[in-house]
């Protein structure tokens, strides 16, 4: 019983031990456990004079001169009227290589400017109102000169629009470029705005476009797992706009209108002006888009109704003077349809962009004299590409383009045609200097078009570029009918 | 007895042995990475990029929110101010603890109206043109690097664990560096100092950090100086209007909403 006791003491008088020592050791062992964070008045932290010990910024010299403009402050506020105001002087120099031909030398004023005005209910949100306007005054003698589509002064608005942003809605209206399409170059469902008939080709692989009054709105739709992110986008413009036709003489006025304009001043038939549409709320174009984020997936669906932007021309005999009957050739725009899907995904270093548009019954001009000039054909267009970063700064950007065209033995167009866009770029010197090549290379008989350019910024506001635009291929070709029209540019940009 | 307690104050010391190691280098950054502790948080950042005489200057504000089970996924988006030229740019990131899966990242081009994915392919490029990586503005996992304590050492008069990260081996070819050499505050966690070593182990620029400041509670670096002595360049940067946890709303983190 003594032993037993004197057991049963001993071991109780060890475990006390344990006890303590486990209780000494705690505070020792492991980093910071689940302890509140340091802290300066719980004299966590060791304050000097000028803020907490090791705080190699605390005397702010090194900080005081570039850094007393602070940016506006982030929380929010009741009401606000927030305007800025940007823009850039540039003068732009195009010189035909041909003929040595300067046909553009645009000086610019551009200036944009955004307000807004509202409750901001939580940080970091915008006015629920706000407007953008963005405008220029171009001087452009040598294009005046040449044709009719440049004025040698000319003061315009160029975007204009109100943005209506509620929670879980908004809606922008006035003019506006907006694109709905995820391919580089070639975008068979960008099919809103018109190209810029003044100035087509933004770069060797981009075409240039206008905006036009629309109405859009946007519905934040809910999300169910998987997906992350769904909108519902609806497009209304109330007039349809379409490409212009260029003015004789124009640098991009293709060959074939050239010749139809020769056919006409020779008497062979008569070219009517361009048919635009003119009936507000009558030829009005819609789009929708129903867009979804899942899994690194950026999927679009999309349907448009509207006008054709590149006219088709309508032949049409009326009579004339006596039993004579006279061959009109009138740019018509026609109605049509789309419908199509696009996507993006991300890929590691890459990114995979597509999108596929069928076009039910679009028309298309036809190979012969038959009446009406074209028919209405479906035509299939896709495009499937892919960029990616090599190193540190080598972007590889390529794209391959399809469409398909049924019943084309009767068309201008090939059953087939096909070809890819590129752009390749590096930044050199600290990344003050950017150069590389870009273009879209036809393999059906369209030509290619071909750019090299280096781009130098000076400091936060100068730019100064220069690049060297060619074309080749066949007259009746979308890039060949631009053989002529190889170009130097020399830019430059001081921004504000 | 007398040796079951012998052996009992044995195992009592052994494990107090035990209880002594110094923190692994993962410990100390799994503690730095958990500083932050807030669900959201609101900035603006100014940057000046200095190059001799010639200085950049750039302005951004940037929103960010945790998501997620354990708030590790987190929703970035940054819209620059300054310069000029890419005034009202605007990045949105979204990126995924889960080492496997890719950060979905979309950019709002606004001379192009055009929101346009894109991928982490230029995360070794120069942000902005300045000293810093892109990857260097990143969220960096802690387990995309292996960490070493390699000592302690006194930076700027306040002790630091000294930890050699270097990228896992499946990591290396997205990363500019071999390694980064990272002075950890010993009381509050938070960087004094890192030394980035470029792909043939040598000294590539020195990034020092201070301006140190509890914000709603959260010890928060407010400025630093990333130094490249090769180009003869630094980049001072520094941070101000922070705030934390004000509940951002989930919209302002959508593709929806980098357009103006």
């Amino acid at each position: 019983m003594i032993r037993a006791i004197t057991g049963v003491s001993v071991i109780s008088r060890a475990a006390r031990i344990l006890v303590l020592l486990i209780s000494l050791l705690i505070p020792l062992t492991g980093v910071r456990g689940d302890e509140s964070p340091p802290d300066v008045e719980a004299e966590d932290i060791d304050v000097s004079g000028n803020g907490i010990t090791g705080d190699p910024f605390a005397d702010d010299s090194l900080f005081s001169s570039d850094f007393t403009n602070e940016p506006a402050d982030t929380e929010a506020q009741k009401s606000r009227v927030k305007l800025d105001m940007h823009g850039y002087l540039e003068s732009r120099n195009r010189l035909r290589t041909g003929d040595s031909r300067l046909v553009s030398a645009r000086q610019r004023l551009w200036l944009e400017a955004q307000a807004g005005y509202g409750i901001v209910e939580t940080i970091g949100a915008e006015p629920p109102f706000r407007f953008f306007v963005s405008g220029a005054v171009d001087l452009d003698p040598a294009a005046a000169d040449l044709s009719d589509d440049h004025d040698t002064a000319r003061l315009y608005l160029e975007e204009a629009f109100l943005t209506v942003d509620r929670p879980g809605w908004n809606v922008v209206i006035g003019r506006k470029i907006h694109r709905i399409g995820t391919g580089d170059g070639i975008n068979p469902l960008d099919l809103i705005n018109p190209i810029d008939y003044r100035d087509p080709f933004a770069t060797g692989r981009s075409d240039a476009r206008l905006p036009v009054l629309l109405g859009l709105a946007t519905i934040n739709l809910p999300v169910p797992e998987p997906f992350q992110e769904a909108n519902l986008d609806v497009i209304v413009v109330p007039l349809a706009e379409v490409n212009r036709l260029n003015s004789p003489g124009s640098a991009w006025e293709p060959p074939g209108l050239q010749k139809l304009r020769a056919g006409h001043r020779e008497g062979a038939y008569i070219l009517e002006d361009q048919k635009e549409p003119d009936r507000v709320f009558e030829q009005t174009e819609v789009a929708v888009r129903l867009a979804a984020t899942l899994s690194g997936w950026d999927m679009s669906l999309i349907g448009f109704y509207g006008y054709l932007d590149s006219p088709v021309f309508e032949r049409e005999y009326r009579s004339g003077s006596g039993a004579m009957q006279t061959l009109h050739i009138t740019p018509i725009h026609p109605d049509f349809s789309a419908f199509g899907f696009a996507f993006a995904k991300g890929l590691d270093r890459s990114t995979l962009r597509g999108e596929l548009a069928v076009k039910p019954d679009l028309p298309v001009m036809t190979k012969d004299e038959t009446m009406p000039g074209f028919s209405r054909t479906p035509v299939m267009e896709g495009v499937l590409g892919i960029d990616r970063t090599f190193g540190t700064n080598l972007y590889v950007n390529l794209q391959y383009f399809l469409i398909h065209t049924w019943e084309a033995e009767y068309l201008i167009s090939d059953t087939w045609a096909h070809g890819i866009t590129y752009d390749v770029h590096d930044s050199f010197l600290q990344d003050d200097l950017e150069a590389g090549v870009r273009g879209i290379v036809g393999f059906t008989g369209q030509g290619w078009s071909f750019e090299t350019y280096a781009e130098y910024q000076l400091a936060d506001d100068w730019l100064f570029q220069g690049s060297l635009l060619l074309f080749e291929g066949s007259e009746s070709g979308a890039y060949g009918q631009f053989d002529g029209n190889d170009m130097v540019t020399l830019r430059v940009r001081y921004s504000f | 007895m007398i040796r079951m307690t012998i052996s009992l104050i044995c195992m009592i010391l052994l494990s107090a042995g035990i209880g002594h190691a110094e923190p692994t280098g993962r410990d100390i950054m799994l503690k730095a990475d958990e500083v932050d502790t807030s669900r959201d948080a609101a900035m603006s950042s100014r940057m000046v990029i200095e190059r001799g005489s010639l200085k950049l200057q750039r302005s951004m504000e940037s929103l960010t929110k945790q998501y997620g089970k354990n708030l590790k996924d987190e929703r970035t988006l940054i819209r620059f101010v300054e310069p000029a030229d890419v005034h009202d740019t605007a990045y949105l990131t979204w990126s995924y603890d889960d080492p496997e899966r890719e950060d979905d990242m979309w950019v709002y081009l606004p001379a192009e109206s055009l929101v346009r994915r894109i991928s982490g392919g230029g995360k070794k490029g120069a942000f902005m043109r300045s000293d810093l990586a892109n990857e260097d503005i990143e969220d960096r996992a802690v387990d995309d690097d292996e960490h070493t304590l390699t000592g302690e050492e006194n930076v700027s008069g306040t002790a630091c664990y000294v930890i050699e990260s270097v990228p896992r081996p499946e990591l290396k070819k997205d990363t500019n560096y071999s390694k980064r050499v990272q002075y950890i505050r010993k009381d509050l966690y938070l960087p004094a100092k890192i030394d980035y070593y470029d792909k043939r182990g040598k000294l590539l620029k020195t990034a020092t950090f201070g301006g140190y400041k509890q914000i709603d509670g959260i010890w928060t670096v407010t400025r630093f100086l990333y130094e490249t002595p090769r180009r003869k360049t630094r980049t001072l940067f520094q941070r101000s209007n922070i705030s934390y946890n004000q509940g951002l709303d989930d919209a302002l983190f959508l593709q929806n909403n980098l357009m103006r």
